[in-house]
């Protein structure tokens, strides 16, 4: 009896070397048989809530210009002036566009696609445009530092961050990025109407 | 020794293995004052200050950084990390560079050196592969901290290093002597990546946008830094400058783990 334990006890123990082992993840390497640009931003496997709450992952944008930009709905002052941009990038584009506008929050805790939906209506953002993001911590730090955008959260649950509205063409891959609050709109509504005519 | 106590050690033994904790060491709660880079606009100055202590719990983190070995184990198991495969998203075309191959570094001497050329996705697949994370900035600065035990040496260490132009090659990782925490290759060997590198900070005008160009543009208040802060400076001022796809030759990584 005593020399089975014993045996036991070496089978158990080799048993739990062996579960020490890399934990398998995959990344999106393909969609529908066609693969991922190298330089897509939709290589970010994470899961998403949208203001509907609706679960998708970021490859679901593609096939048209994104253009993506991260704030959060308590945010005082620049996230507005961010928003009020996008709104007025898409008042000059044509109504037959199929550019999507993507508004990620910073704020895994506090905006919850219900919160997302209601700063939607409020700031008239439509739905057929408009995809307003919730993520884990992981997915909102992964996406940030894809997009090159820096953040802090302070001790009062606020988020101190950059401001950059980026252009991303129909695979994904980041082809335009404005910097700061001051720049206007002219520049971006360019490159979505070279990307739109698929100027190169 | 005793039967049951054979058997007690063959059981425990492994668990610490399953919970992935070996090579790790347990760092003590305590408080630490993260120090703060800041540009004021107003001032037309770069601020420098140590903010008010912050409390932090205990956690687990690597002895040593990651070396050629362990990331090779990595690549092998997830081919979607090797030179050929990663996205150009996720890390840039030096990435691995110095690699004999997709899946080693080559040569078994370097086999124990710290892997370095790996950018901050690459360092954080590999920590969550094993259940764990990259370290927070505030947990690698009080980590090297090391409640101030060796606080003269070890500031002329890090300053002393910095000053050097890095013509040596590496030294194995692990071993130099460890600090009062149990911790190797803080100080002297590469650069580290934190989970959160790109931390904001007040204004990006702060440097020029050449890749080779100077980490930082200096400002009024930058000549007030005591010594022992230049070189705290020079690591904040280093890892904000970083792209999380970026690679270097002196940049690696270790991982942490929270204690639940």
């Amino acid at each position: 009896m005593k020399s089975h334990l014993f045996l036991l006890s070496i089978v158990a123990m080799i048993f739990f070397f062996e579960c020490r082992t890399f934990a398998h993840d995959h990344h999106e390497a393909a969609i529908g048989g066609e693969k991922l640009s190298s330089g897509s931003l939709y290589n970010l496997s994470s899961d998403w809530q949208t203001q509907e709450g609706k679960t998708i992952k970021l490859k679901a944008l593609q096939g048209h210009p994104v253009v993506i930009a991260m704030a959060y709905t308590s945010c005082p002052s620049s996230c507005p002036l961010i928003v009020n941009q996008m709104k007025q990038l898409q008042s000059k584009l044509p109504q037959t566009t199929g550019t999507v506008f993507v508004l990620a929050s910073f704020d895994s805790k506090r905006d919850l696609p219900a919160k997302l939906k209601k700063y939607a209506e409020q700031r008239k953002l439509d739905e057929q445009h408009w995809f307003l993001l919730h993520g884990s911590r992981n997915s909102v730090q992964e996406l940030a530092a894809t997009l090159g955008i820096r953040y802090t959260e302070d001790s009062d649950g606020d988020f101190d961050h950059s401001n950059l509205i980026s252009v991303l063409d129909s695979k994904g891959v980041i082809r335009f990025q404005q910097a700061g609050l001051n720049s206007g709109v002219k520049e971006l509504q360019e490159k979505i109407s070279d990307l739109e005519s698929g100027r190169p | 020794m005793t039967k049951l106590k054979l058997m007690l050690l063959i059981f425990i033994t492994p668990l610490f293995s399953f919970a992935g904790m070996e090579g790790m060491v347990a760092v003590p709660a305590g408080t630490y004052r993260p120090f703060v880079l800041k540009s004021n606009s107003k001032k037309g100055a770069l601020q420098t200050f140590r903010s008010i202590p912050v409390k932090l719990a205990s956690f687990y983190m690597d002895q040593k950084v990651v070396t050629n070995q362990d990331f090779s184990d990595f690549v092998k198991m997830h081919p979607e990390w090797s030179r050929s495969e990663v996205p150009v998203i996720f890390a840039d075309e030096h990435y691995l560079s110095s690699w004999k191959s997709d899946i080693s570094s080559g040569g078994t001497d370097r086999q124990k050196k710290p892997v370095t050329g790996v950018s901050w996705f690459a360092a954080k697949a590999y920590c969550e592969s094993l259940g764990k994370t990259l370290p927070t900035t505030d947990q690698w600065e009080y980590a090297l901290e090391d409640k101030g035990r060796n606080s003269p040496a070890l500031k002329n260490q890090i300053l002393e290093w910095y000053s050097k132009p890095n013509t040596r090659s590496l030294q194995d990782a692990g071993s130099d002597s460890a600090n009062g925490y149990g911790l190797h290759d803080m100080a002297g060997v590469i650069w580290e990546w934190t989970l959160d590198f790109n931390a904001f900070m007040a204004e990006d005008e702060l440097r020029d946008n050449s890749n080779t160009g100077s980490l930082f543009c200096g400002g009024g208040s930058l000549g007030k830094l005591s010594a022992d802060d230049y070189a705290t400076f020079m690591r904040f001022s280093f890892r904000s400058s970083l792209k999380a796809k970026d690679t270097t030759m002196n940049l690696g990584f270790r991982c942490a783990k929270e204690k639940s």
